[in-house]
């Protein structure tokens, strides 16, 4: 996912892990699904919440919020999660809420600052969008657009549960 | 075949296809060869699997593997004739001329640079020389690398580069090894004795596109004449096929005329056809020239015309002798086969495994009188049979596998100098196809460590009054629901001193470190672990050991190492029979369900009180009938349901049998039922769990998770301070 070169329109899924919006691209979602609880893994990384069964596929679900170092979500009514794919292999992501989905245009797209954080790696860049539901104010809002490829599961895991 | 349109390349994939098994057939028959099996049958395999690499290599204009393969072809048409002896020198010559040839084919798929062949050329010309140094003592040199540029034949390659590989294995063309009727084996010692040429063109030889006619020509200008035909193969007209081929021809050929530009004329026809090039006495070929005149109107001078092959027959109706008939009825009934693509297969037995678990939850429920009212145990029962044929689609012996070695060590042996003996054993051992593709890489890093780091040099050998050859025994058994698979040498074992130093070193373990000598023999198997003193070329590159632990561990496997300094070492791969279903016992754990493979499961025991007893604050046994063995608690194991730690009488002992272990109890909540569930990898979206063999979807649609018995006996028995760094993954 290239953040800057592009300047195609194209649509991203919004959602929020406390306070801070983030967004991941169209293209990756499967489905969005309601929060249920899933079978829980023994020695993985403490962001894997577990597998649930996706349509006879045994899919991780990822904590998002943990795996990006921010504080666990608390599991709420509009808890969900957003199946997506990543290089071919499913995993779900708990996100504390969807909000919209949003055509952006890739040249407005900033890279990520270079900030000193493990976790900016996962970070493709930020967008500004306007908020739709136009809440005088605070009329646009940041959004982290999110590198999936970065968050893939595979080899990670497996460093974090060595 | 028009080429260059978008047909070819999927054309081209189906002859490398196709090449790939003919090299799977060849390595087989001169492997056998080597050993001593030299019968008709095998040479005909090797020669026709040569042969079909060849057509089909003119036909995608594949040059250097063409040429390669030809001139190899002709030294196997010698050996097949009889005319060379399969002497050890010889198949060994054979076999490194295997391997070129091998290296040729992948290096027409693009997959390397063309293999340097001269010497091997020479060594294969060197066999044709020595067998016709009498003869031929006067005659040129054999021509260079032939038929390339002669594009006529090339042209018509293709019609040939299809006949199928399979049709013509196993039965031998009984045309080859037919008495001749003229006495060939009287090789005079004087030189410049005329050829003679049989040349009966096989059955499909015109239904394949070749035009014999073409042939005969070819030879007429190089000076041949005919001087018989034999016709007694014709029926009667009424019997008679336009398209079909009866006549063998004689032709003779002046003495002058280099050997090789005669069987270069053969190059393209079909490996069934009657080929004997020979020089012939004097005399004999007189009696022939005699019979040719009595027998068959065309004169020796005559041009040939297609009219003479269709007036033969009407001239000389003749019975069809035995050989002919037998050839036809050994080529009719060659089994069927279909190409499908494995990815077709694999949905296929997603989607059984997809009426399994529905068959699952239906049965779950519906109470038994329904089941039975909507004839759900019919059901169940076809849909397992439907399990069990697609399962058997997917099974191949592992002798696929096994294939690659002998050509490994061939390498090996010329790179580091050590001589090694490979035995196999069990290579029909039947597993599963995706199984049988992962442990690929896993079998190529145990014998290069075995060569490697096992076996000695021959002086070492000697000097420790071992025989100089090494071996290696390969093996392959099924033991329940696993394949075992051995690779044993007979060398110097583990030098445990040293890869304990080495894992200190490396800080793979702390250097206080106690380590019992398994601890110290799985060390190999570390991650970035490697002993090589100089990093070779072969092994040494710290990854090869790491590499077979992980490989076979994500397939559900273990590996073993049994090693025994100055004896030598075993690798074990115990691996599962499939990939796909499990026996399974449904076991619950506080809220979650976990599967145990049934193989695994010995008994069942409700501890009595004071049955189950502590040997440490963390360690337990259970007494049963006299002997104790060690419990382990799976929710402790898990780390869930460590809070409500229940007492042994509220909980359920499962003794398991564990092939590092022995017989072990794991102790759960309760047992919930028995069933066969389809196995979910956890890779395929996450990444493999030590002591998890898989996932599976329950009748209620939720997820169990597979136990992997051994990798959880072992993984606690290891737990200690022994937390090497990547190997609890």
């Amino acid at each position: 996912m290239s953040a800057t070169d592009n300047s195609d329109e194209r649509k991203i899924v919004t959602f929020t892990l406390g306070e801070q919006m983030f967004g991941i691209d169209m293209r990756a979602l499967i489905e969005i699904r309601e929060w249920e609880e899933p079978t829980p893994l023994p020695s993985v990384a403490s962001y894997i919440k577990g597998v649930t069964n996706l349509r006879g596929s045994v899919v991780p679900v990822v904590g998002l919020a943990e795996r990006l170092g921010w504080e666990p979500s608390r599991i709420h009514s509009r808890s969900c999660i957003l199946v997506v794919s990543i290089g071919g292999r499913q995993a779900g992501f708990l996100v504390d809420e969807v909000a919209d989905i949003v055509a952006i245009n890739g040249g407005d797209i900033q890279p990520a600052p270079e900030v000193e954080m493990v976790e900016a790696s996962m970070i493709a860049g930020l967008v500004k969008i306007e908020r739709r539901a136009a809440e005088a104010e605070d009329a646009e809002t940041m959004v982290l657009l999110l590198d999936l490829d970065a968050l893939g599961l595979t080899r990670v895991g497996l460093d974090i549960a060595a | 075949m028009s080429a260059g349109d978008d047909g070819l390349d999927e054309i081209q994939a189906i002859f490398f296809e196709e090449c790939a098994e003919g090299l799977a057939i060849a390595e087989e028959g001169l492997s056998a060869m080597a050993n001593g099996d030299v019968s008709a049958d095998v040479i005909a395999g090797v020669f026709r699997a040569v042969h079909s690499i060849k057509g089909g290599s003119g036909a995608f204009g594949h040059a250097a593997l063409l040429a390669f393969s030809h001139r190899f072809e002709n030294v196997l048409d010698e050996v097949r004739a009889g005319r060379i002896a399969p002497t050890p020198a010889v198949t060994k010559v054979m076999l490194g001329a295997f391997d070129i040839l091998s290296d040729h084919v992948a290096a027409a798929q693009g997959n390397s640079d063309a293999p340097a062949d001269e010497a091997m050329l020479e060594a294969l010309d060197a066999i044709l020389k020595g067998e016709g140094a009498a003869a031929e003592g006067g005659a040129a040199d054999p021509a260079p690398a032939p038929a390339v540029e002669d594009s006529a034949p090339v042209a018509e390659a293709d019609e040939f580069g299809f006949v199928p590989v399979a049709a013509g294995v196993e039965d031998f063309d009984p045309f080859g090894f037919e008495p001749v009727a003229i006495d060939l084996e009287d090789l005079s010692p004087a030189e410049q004795q005329p050829w003679t040429v049989r040349f009966g063109p096989s059955r499909a030889a015109l239904a394949n596109g070749s035009e014999p006619l073409f042939i005969v020509r070819e030879l007429e200008t190089m000076g041949g004449r005919i001087v018989a035909v034999d016709s007694s193969a014709l029926p009667g007209l009424r019997d008679l096929d336009p398209e079909d081929s009866y006549l063998v021809w004689t032709i003779e050929l002046p003495g002058t005329v280099d050997e090789q530009d005669i069987r270069e004329c053969f190059d393209f026809v079909s490996p069934d056809s009657v080929i004997d090039i020979a020089r012939a006495a004097a005399e004999v070929a007189e009696v022939a020239v005699e019979a040719a005149v009595a027998d068959a109107p065309p004169s020796p001078a005559a041009p040939i015309a297609p009219a003479a092959v269709a007036a033969a027959p009407a001239a000389t109706p003749a019975p069809r002798p035995a050989a002919t008939g037998e050839a036809r009825a050994a080529a009719e009934p060659a089994s069927q086969t279909i190409r499908v693509d494995l990815s077709k297969l694999d949905q296929l037995l997603n989607l059984v495994g997809e009426l399994v678990i529905h068959g699952s939850i239906l049965s779950d429920r519906l109470s038994p009188a329904d089941q039975e009212r909507v004839e759900l145990p019919e059901l169940s029962r076809l849909t397992r049979q439907i399990q069990d044929n697609v399962m058997s689609l997917r099974a191949q012996p592992i002798r696929q596998a096994f294939s690659r070695v002998p050509r490994m060590l061939r390498d090996l042996m010329a790179e580091t100098g050590k001589k090694v003996v490979l035995e196999t054993s069990g290579e029909t051992t039947e597993v599963d196809k995706g199984v049988l593709e992962k442990i690929g890489d896993p079998l190529t890093h145990m014998i290069r460590n075995a060569v490697d780091h096992g076996i000695e040099s021959p002086e070492e050998r000697i000097a420790a009054g071992k025989p100089a050859e090494g071996t290696i025994h390969l093996s392959a058994e099924q033991k329940g629901a696993r394949i075992i698979v051995r690779v044993a040498d007979d060398g110097r074992g583990i030098n445990r001193e040293r890869v304990r130093a080495k894992a200190v070193e490396k800080g793979i373990i702390s250097a206080d470190a106690q380590l019992s000598d398994e601890e110290i023999d799985s060390l190999i198997c570390a991650p970035g672990f490697s002993t090589a003193e100089t990093i070779s070329n072969i092994s040494g590159r710290g990854v090869g050991m790491d590499v077979v632990r992980s490989n076979v561990e994500a397939l559900g496997g273990r590996v073993e190492i049994h090693s025994t300094p100055g004896e030598g070492t075993t690798f074990i791969m115990a691996l599962p029979l499939t990939l796909a279903i499990l026996d399974g016992m449904i076991v619950r754990l506080g809220q979650q369900r976990f599967v145990l493979p049934l193989t695994n499961v010995i008994e069942t025991v409700q501890p009595e009180p004071g049955q189950v007893k502590p040997t440490s604050p963390n360690s337990e046994v259970i007494e049963l009938r006299g002997s104790y063995l060690p419990v382990k608690r799976v929710g402790q194991i898990f780390g869930i349901g460590a809070n409500d730690r229940r007492s042994p009488e509220e909980s359920l002992v499962i003794i398991v049998e564990s092939e590092a272990a022995g017989h072990v109890g794991l102790m759960v909540d309760t047992i919930e039922n028995r069933r066969e569930v389809v196995i979910k990898s956890l890779e395929d979206n996450l990444h493999p769990i030590r002591g998890l063999g898989g996932a599976t979807i329950l009748g209620d649609g939720t997820i169990g998770l597979i136990l992997d018995i051994d990798a959880l006996v072992a993984s606690t028995n290891h737990q200690s301070k022994y937390a090497m760094k990547g190997m609890a993954a």
